[in-house]
């Protein structure tokens, strides 16, 4: 007889690999905290009027700021050029603002230094017009909290919802089931993010671990629909709970890949090609979904065991019951 | 159904999916003269302060974005009017001192007392202020919107274009201070006299008067709700007993800025209904306005809005040698490469099926960009994960179903009865996960606020049209193209099991 996968056996393990890796994720998260991206950036601002358009000057003007950036040993990680608005009519003025972002790292005195040589640079160059302002500033965005508390309820719930649905459809063994592997991808993405120090903006982690918890519910749902699919066959009933569930989960790793992979290879090709913004969420998404792919395949199947053997002997209890009740009532 | 059937219906839908592609996605030039062009829908669709930027033409319309201003408390300029005031003179001149290594500049007596550091008072009702603008923003329930404290006394904050008067909002968030109602009997409100708060020695703070400020809608129309106290209420009641006789003029104004302007023809003896020419964002900005005035009352500095700007999108964008990408560039490379993959994917697998499934993903993104207009969604992060979400849904759906008439196929049965009894089989499993994210992408939408709010509206319609895609056009798509066929099983890349001879 062929080895047979056992998920019940294995729960002790599955629950020492959560419970170590959620452990060290806190006692990460207590000393260091998450990785969070500095809400600082520090920018260095080119204000110039429309001689320098007209003339197509532009190009001309941002390699001599990044001239004497490159003098002054400054790297920009972003930049961009604002056009001003007139307020009464938002229309275009004619007047520009070349913005450079540098990283929050960067000493304000060296900046002071650079933009002062950049105003006495761009001031000595008559190709570019006598209206050039240059100036230095540092910046600390504010966070809006209401934003990220209402999106990990609105996450939370929406998975609970989806667990209801699990337990009317296919029993509450298998919402029980859900649900342990639900809050567990949810302490598990966060502690994975303390861990791995995998920089996040400040809503980074409630919205991590809120969209684990969508995905452990939808992956937990497909392999129901595959068990609820498999045990209909007659091959399945002389299979104890153990037996069936391992039989069944270890079939449908092909079905449960084709809705993590086409997702897996949606994130990262959207992450890899598409711009910096998205990436910052595309890619760090890969970590819930790693995450509720282990537990569909590995703990919540585990978790399942004890209760379907559970739930299935109080199915049998009440079958006989109403039997006994049936031969009562024909006496 | 026959051949010619067949082809003549497949021949119209391709047509379809064609014109309604040319309409959402292809620009071209409109009679030559270089100035016209048929600006396809994806361009008049909202995009989020994450995308767009200027790019068929440089007036070509409007793309995305967002606007920009930083905020000034009184008493503090920028190192730029700090250096044009230098130059403009001495006379009568202001005497500021450096802040932030010289980034802006802080009056001497106002800001410091004489000194050169900020006083305890002014931090204090810097803060104020910033918390006021903080929430003023929040209630605006917009995505992309930011706010940073620039140079320790500066706000600099940012609105999506998509928003709808958002350099109101900028104007109006500026106003700090009490609010006041005068009345008076001409439009100029210099000359009006001031009811609320009650002058001299019964002087209260107006959240003594006014309970409120809120948006309302009427039959689709917004208007402000200003709810007053009964002690206000009287106030109003006796300043416009005149009214019906002679018409007067009722100013509602914050920090002495008007944000309400109206003529009243009777006497007003019960809360204040205005409306007029709101949009629901403007009138949401005007009520905020007031309402946030009412729990910041006691500001002791103005402020004021610097230059506005117009930001394009804020992604950084590519630059490959001399070709320069934009986010949408990137957003736009990204999903054809994908396109291409599942395409290339589905034709190796399934043959002449594999087009059954390009046409239900081709009309299903053309309907989806539609609806991004029609709605509006803003086209941004949620509504571009929300797209990749439910076009995965929809291609792995269809292959399910691909796979699970291959199954019937392989036993015996005739490709109508494989389709048949595949589409039967998998029915439950496709209703289940599409009933699933359809709830949970309408939770999404309903608890969740800016951009994962988008996100969810934009998956609820993009499960919808997944679950219908799959469960209705996939299906007669495929049956329409059987017809073109002699041979379906090798038209679908089916394969009958092979059977063992025992002999």
């Amino acid at each position: 007889m062929n080895k047979r996968f056992l998920p019940g056996k294995l729960l002790p393990v599955w629950i020492a690999v959560s419970a170590i890796l959620i452990v060290v994720g806190v006692v990460l998260f207590s000393l260091f905290g998450f990785n969070y991206a500095s809400p600082e950036k520090k920018t260095v601002e080119i204000s110039y009027d429309a001689v320098v358009y007209i003339e197509e000057k532009e190009e001309k003007l941002a390699e001599e700021c990044e001239k004497v950036f490159s003098q002054n040993m400054l790297e920009y990680t972003a930049k961009k050029t604002d056009r001003e608005l007139d307020v009464n009519y938002v229309a275009e003025t004619g007047n520009y603002l070349l913005v450079y972002t540098f990283s929050s790292d960067v000493k304000d005195e060296t900046l002071q230094t650079a933009a002062a040589s950049l105003q006495t640079a761009l001031e000595g160059n008559s190709e570019f017009g006598g209206d050039i302002f240059v100036s230095a500033h540092t910046l600390a965005g504010e966070q809006f909290h209401e934003a990220s508390w209402r999106a990990a309820i609105a996450l939370g719930v929406a998975a609970i919802v989806a667990l209801v649905y699990v337990g009317f459809r296919f029993g509450w063994d298998c919402a029980i089931s859900g649900l342990v592997a639900c809050v567990n991808d949810t302490l598990l993405t966060l502690a994975l993010f303390a861990i791995a120090r995998i920089p996040v903006y400040a809503y980074g982690p409630v919205l991590f671990a809120g969209i684990a918890a969508v995905f452990s519910a939808i992956l937990w749902l497909a392999q129901c629909m595959k068990m609820r699919e498999n045990f209909k066959d007659p091959a399945y009933t002389s299979l104890t709970a153990q037996e069936a569930v391992g039989v069944s989960v270890a079939g449908s790793w092909k079905f449960v890949c084709c809705f993590v992979l086409p997702l897996a290879v949606v994130f990262a090709v959207l992450g890899i090609i598409a711009s910096n913004g998205l990436r910052l969420f595309l890619l760090p998404v890969l970590l819930p979904l790693a995450v509720s792919v282990y537990s569909s395949f590995l703990l919540a199947p585990a978790v399942l065991v004890p209760l379907k053997s559970k739930f299935d002997k109080m199915k049998s209890s009440r079958k006989k019951y109403v039997g006994k009740k049936k031969a009562e009532v024909q006496e | 159904m026959g051949k010619i059937k067949s082809a003549i219906v497949l021949t119209l839908i391709t047509l379809i999916v064609a014109v309604l592609c040319v309409v959402c996605f292809v620009p071209f030039p409109l009679g030559g003269d270089g100035i016209h062009y048929f600006n396809p829908i994806i361009n008049w669709a909202d995009k989020s302060a994450d995308l767009g930027g200027y790019q068929f033409g440089e007036e070509a319309g409007y793309l995305g974005g967002s606007y920009a201003v930083v905020f000034y408390p009184e008493g503090v300029v920028s190192a730029k009017d700090y250096a044009d005031d230098q130059n403009a003179g001495t006379e009568g001149k202001t005497e500021y001192v450096a802040y932030a290594g010289g980034s802006v500049y802080l009056d001497k007596e106002k800001v410091c007392n004489g000194g050169t550091e900020p006083t305890a008072e002014f931090k204090a009702a810097f803060d104020a202020q910033l918390n006021c603008l903080k929430e003023r923003f929040a209630r605006l329930h917009s995505e992309g919107l930011t706010l940073e404290v620039r140079d320790g006394f500066t706000v600099y904050a940012t609105l999506p274009a998509s928003l709808d008067a958002s350099v109101a909002a900028f104007l109006y968030y500026s106003y700090m201070g009490n609010v006041t109602v005068l009345y008076g009997t001409s439009s100029d409100a210099t000359s009006a006299s001031q009811i609320i708060p009650e002058a001299g020695s019964k002087a209260k703070p107006s959240s003594e008067y006014i309970k409120s400020a809120s948006v309302r809608t009427n039959v689709g129309t917004p208007y402000v709700e200003v709810d007053f106290t009964d002690a206000g209420l009287e106030l109003i009641s006796n300043a416009t007993s005149g009214a019906a006789d002679s018409a007067g003029y009722l100013f509602v104004q914050v920090g002495g800025e008007t944000v309400i302007n109206l003529s009243v023809s009777e006497q007003i003896s019960d809360d204040l209904y205005i409306s007029g020419s709101y949009t629901s964002d403007s009138a949401t900005i005007v009520a905020n306005t007031i309402d946030t005035a009412l729990d910041f009352e006691k500001m002791e500095f103005g402020m004021k809005m610097g230059e506005l700007y117009r930001v394009d999108g804020g992604f950084a964008p590519l630059t490959l040698g001399s070709v320069s990408l934009s986010a949408l560039d990137l957003v736009y490379i990204a999903f054809g490469v994908l396109f291409l993959a599942m395409a290339v994917f589905f034709l190796v697998r399934y043959g002449r099926l594999g087009f059954v499934n390009i046409l239900t993903y081709l009309l299903f993104l053309e309907l989806m960009v539609l609806i991004y207009w029609a709605v509006p969604i803003a086209i941004g992060t949620g509504a571009i994960v929300a797209l990749a979400i439910s076009s995965a849904l929809l291609c792995v759906s269809n292959a399910v179903s691909f796979e699970a008439a291959r199954k019937e196929y392989a036993v015996g049965k005739t490709i109508a009865s494989s389709v048949k009894t595949g589409y039967k089989k998998c029915f439950w499993h496709i209703f289940d996960l599409h009933i699933v994210l359809l709830a949970v992408a309408l939770l999404v939408y309903l608890i969740a606020i800016t951009e994962l709010s988008a996100f969810g509206l934009a998956l609820t319609f993009g499960v919808a049209l997944s679950g219908l895609g799959t469960l209705l056009l996939n299906r007669f798509l495929w049956y329409v193209t059987m017809g073109l066929s002699k041979q379906p099983g090798k038209f679908c890349h089916f394969k009958r099991e092979e059977v063992e001879d025992d002999e």
